[in-house]
């Protein structure tokens, strides 16, 4: 039976923070990340190179989709974009190397069983992680809601309903809708990523049970590692572009009059029809 | 075993149901779009990943509610 | 909540891994994303002037093509004009130089005729004078005694003029 344990393990405390193993796995994307961007400082040049290039790639990739459905601010809200979006792609990647939630010292908890306490936890794996994410996100959409519209117009426009004798009706739904964007995307990357960890955990253990009396069990897992970087990628592309139309529907917040949940001419992307269906 | 183990299982088995039948959905609808008029996967690529996200997110949900039977309540 | 508390949720792990993210995107966005943004800007900007200047490159040579041609077409007419003209010229100056010798062979030959026709008269002339004289005085030294003189003259000049070969039948 495999073990899951469903919060990040604490590892040890430096001082009132304790530090987990899910912590680890983010500092390592973070170093990651960051030497990419110290060695591209140094080395990028106007006729790029294959590193180079590999480098710039998402961020173009990235950057024409924003361009193409963010309107004329999308430069103020790109780099949360591909920040995001690099960051968990990141994390998701390196949860896939071998060791990552398999090398631990192995402690007895408070039931009395053997646990293995893994040095370096998935990122996304942890809930405080995909959360913190959110609430950022949250935060940007609504603070450049505050921005294109003003304080006053966003609200308004966030609690007085189109004909205002539903606002007692219709508002808390809005309301709801909006917070539980927060949970949504924090549950989805959550949960992808975990049970993605439980998943190649599972088949792990069942191969290796296997695998005295078929050698080529070995294979079965690589199947699912392959999988699991599909997902990797699509959810870090689902959390940034998610995050990326909650900030476009902020800022065209205004444009909606007249309509209840779609907007049709004035706003003909499908992303932004799409996205006020997002919980 | 106990009942809150098959609460779980039943909660993620069965709230796997109905995003499943809706990503299949979607998925073949887009496969078509993308046969009728090839051009246009690359406008479809965005709207895709997100139906699918928002759509799978529906199973995540489930996950998260097997998981809290399982471990929270 | 004892939802999050399960999901080992607390204020401070929340905070490091938010002000971590942040962190790290403020470095990115220094360093990488707003220097790939303007990568991607300039190399558009160099990518349009470059096409811009093929392209001016291009109606450049086109035009140098055509004024060369335009120049080696007039050079060849010019040079075709001057061929017919100083073939003209040449023709005229052999028309003029043939019509002139032409005229002076001409003007030789009726020259020469004329002289000899005037020689011939004038020997003739001189010669009918001496016949007259010489048979004049033949007659008369034979008839002197009988003959008196216009009869006798009469007589020979009428002879004379019978006998006189015709002129130009001889020479």
């Amino acid at each position: 039976m495999v073990h899951v344990q469903i919060a990040a393990e604490e590892l040890f405390a430096i001082g009132p923070i304790v530090i987990t193993n899910s912590m680890i796995g983010a500092l390592l994307a973070s170093a990651v990340l960051l030497f990419a961007a110290a060695w591209f400082r140094g080395a990028s040049s106007l006729v790029p190179n294959r590193r180079q290039a590999l480098l710039e790639l998402p961020i173009e990739f990235l950057s024409g989709i924003v361009r193409g459905t963010g309107g004329k601010r999308w430069r103020q809200f790109a780099p949360l974009v591909f920040g995001i979006f690099l960051f968990i792609l990141v994390a998701n990647w390196l949860s896939l190397f071998p060791g990552v939630g398999t090398i631990g010292l192995v402690e007895t908890n408070e039931h009395g069983e053997e646990i293995l306490v893994p040095f370096v936890r998935a990122a996304a794996a942890d809930l405080n992680f995909t959360l913190g994410l959110a609430l950022i996100s949250f935060v940007a959409f609504i603070a450049f809601g505050f921005r294109a519209n003003g304080v006053r117009g966003y609200l308004h426009e966030l609690l007085i309903a189109e004909p205002v004798y539903m606002t007692p009706l219709l508002t808390p739904i809005h309301l709801i809708s909006e917070l539980s964007r927060i949970i949504s995307l924090s549950m989805r990357l959550f949960g992808n990523v975990f049970a993605g960890e439980v998943l190649l955990a599972t088949m792990f253990s069942l191969t290796t049970a296997a695998l005295v009396m078929l050698p080529l069990a070995v294979t079965v897992p690589a199947v699912f590692l392959g999988l699991e970087m599909l997902f990797g990628l699509v959810q870090a592309l689902v959390f940034a572009l998610l995050s990326m139309t909650y900030i476009t529907l902020a800022i065209a917040e205004h444009r909606q009059h007249g309509s209840d949940d779609h907007h049709p001419g004035s706003e003909p992307d499908p992303e932004a029809a799409l996205a006020n269906f997002a919980a | 075993m106990d009942i809150t183990t098959l609460a779980a299982g039943l909660a993620m088995g069965l709230g796997a149901i109905g995003p499943g039948i809706g990503l299949g959905i979607g998925f073949s609808k887009a496969m078509e779009a993308i046969g009728r008029n090839p051009e246009a996967s690359g406008t479809l690529f965005v709207p895709y990943i997100l139906g699918l996200a928002l759509t799978e997110a529906i199973g995540i949900y489930a996950l998260v509610v097997s998981l809290i039977i399982l471990f929270a309540a | 909540m004892a939802f999050f508390e399960a999901f080992g949720v607390d204020f401070v792990k929340l905070a490091f891994q938010v002000i971590n993210f942040l962190l790290v995107l403020y470095l990115l966005n220094r360093f990488l994303f707003q220097r790939v943004l303007s990568l991607i800007d300039e190399r558009q900007t160099k990518i349009s002037k470059g096409l811009e200047d093929a392209e001016t490159a291009a109606r450049d040579r086109e035009l140098a093509r055509a004024e060369r041609e335009a120049a080696l077409a007039e050079a060849r007419t010019e040079g075709q004009a001057m061929v017919a003209r100083s073939t003209k010229a040449a023709e005229a100056a052999r028309d003029e130089i043939l019509a002139t010798a032409k005229a002076e062979s001409a003007r030789m030959t009726e020259q020469a005729r004329a002289e000899i026709v005037a020689e011939r008269d004038r020997a003739i002339a001189e010669l009918r004078g001496q016949v007259a004289d010489l048979a004049l005085d033949a007659a008369s030294q034979l008839v002197r005694s009988t003959m008196d003189g216009p009869t006798q003259r009469k007589l020979v000049a009428d002879f004379l003029a019978e006998t006189a070969p015709k002129p130009g039948s001889k020479n």
